[in-house]
């Protein structure tokens, strides 16, 4: 990986104060589940809307 | 923002901290978009013939989650202008709680998101609508239009009025003369809702150079084109009945709906501001644009209830 000096990533929380690194961890849990609750999300409504479509040409083809 | 690391500050304590999801969802201008998700669904509801419950959910959540993108892309963008003015100086990029390129990034994947799914979910038309309304509002009334002429909202105004055709296009595949309308009503409409903000809000928008029509045009014309606005408004609301589109529960609404809206607008349009004004009228006129607007494509949305059922 290339490392670029002008964006070296995201600090480390052991970087951190205790204070620093509590609040960096919670929001980053924060983030994490909602992301997980949105592709949670996203896979149930792939699952409907193949259902429905595949229903829907198997419909058309009867 | 520290521009090292790519994470944005928190203010009080100078803390490199990635951005709290709140202030991704706040990025999608959650107001905006209940309007926005509102009109999207009467729309489709208003359409004639029938969607599944789950594909309708999808096209009105891909009308949402683009209009989220574009809302976010236009934070991206207006950053700098926004610090410069009161009533979005907390929003999150301004007050550095969140770096631009997460907000650039933010927006690009709601945006393209929200088109792939509308068009492998609904139909293409509706998803190639959603794509333009999104380069619509982002590019052409933020980058272009909005910096560059007092005209900006009219003509930016566009932006707003394609939800209400991409419902519509989501359950009958293609345009005509009804969708289009429904889109003229909100084109139309932004406008006065819009210059009636910018009244008492011109303070801010003279401060950042943006050529709103009070900074530029003066106030009294402002005032003008509002009322002119509001006249043109009523027969484009009344178009869809007089065409055939809707039955009397849309025109009887849309004609007492529009009447109380000219009637405000002749009191903006005729009065001029004085010294420590504190211009109620162009406030009850801004409140009554956003209820309007609401009530009509509710109406919209039940007139077509009420010829399913029988009732006219």
């Amino acid at each position: 990986m290339m490392n670029d000096p002008l964006n070296p990533g995201p600090i480390a929380p052991e970087h951190l104060s205790k204070e620093q690194s509590d609040l960096y961890r919670t929001r980053q849990r924060g983030r994490n589940k909602v992301l997980g609750i949105v592709l949670g999300a996203l896979a149930v409504l792939f699952f409907a809307i193949s259902i429905v479509k595949i229903a829907a040409q198997t419909g058309g083809a009867n | 923002m520290d521009s090292s690391t790519g994470l944005a500050s928190a203010p009080a304590a100078g803390v490199p901290l990635p951005a709290d999801w709140r202030d991704f969802f706040a990025l999608t201008k959650p107001r905006v978009m209940t309007l926005v998700i509102f009109s999207g669904l009467c729309g489709l509801l208003a359409a004639p013939g029938t969607i599944h419950p789950v594909i309708a959910f999808t096209a009105i959540l891909c009308i949402a989650v683009g209009a989220g993108g574009a809302a976010a892309l236009n934070m991206w963008w207006e950053a700098d202008i926004d610090a410069g003015m009161k009533r979005t100086a907390a929003r999150p990029l301004p007050s550095g709680r969140m770096d631009p390129t997460s907000a650039r990034d933010f927006g690009f994947a709601l945006s393209g998101a929200s088109v792939m799914v509308m068009g492998l979910g609904v139909n293409w038309l509706a998803a190639g609508i959603l794509a333009f309304s999104i380069f619509y509002y982002a590019w052409i009334y933020t980058v272009w239009l909005k910096p560059r002429t007092p005209q900006n909202i009219v003509i930016g105004g566009g932006a707003g009025a394609f939800p209400p055709l991409i419902g519509w296009v989501a359950v009958t595949g293609n345009i005509t003369l009804m969708p289009v309308l429904l889109f003229l009503i909100i084109f139309m409409w932004t406008p006065p809702h819009f210059w009636a903000l910018a009244l008492f809000v011109q303070i801010d928008y003279a401060k950042v150079g943006i050529p709103m029509m009070p900074v530029v045009a003066g106030e009294k014309s402002t005032r003008r084109q509002i009322l002119i606005y509001a006249i043109l408004l009523l027969p484009v609301t009344l178009a869809p009945w007089l065409i055939g589109g809707t039955g009397w529960v849309y025109g009887i609404s849309a004609v007492v709906l529009g009447l109380i809206f000219v009637a405000l607008s002749i009191k903006v349009g005729l009065r001029e501001s004085v010294p420590d004004d504190r211009m109620l009228p162009e406030k009850r006129l801004f409140g009554y644009s956003v209820l309007y607007l609401f009530v009509l494509f509710g109406m919209l949305a039940g007139d077509r209830l009420a010829t399913v059922q029988g009732w006219q």
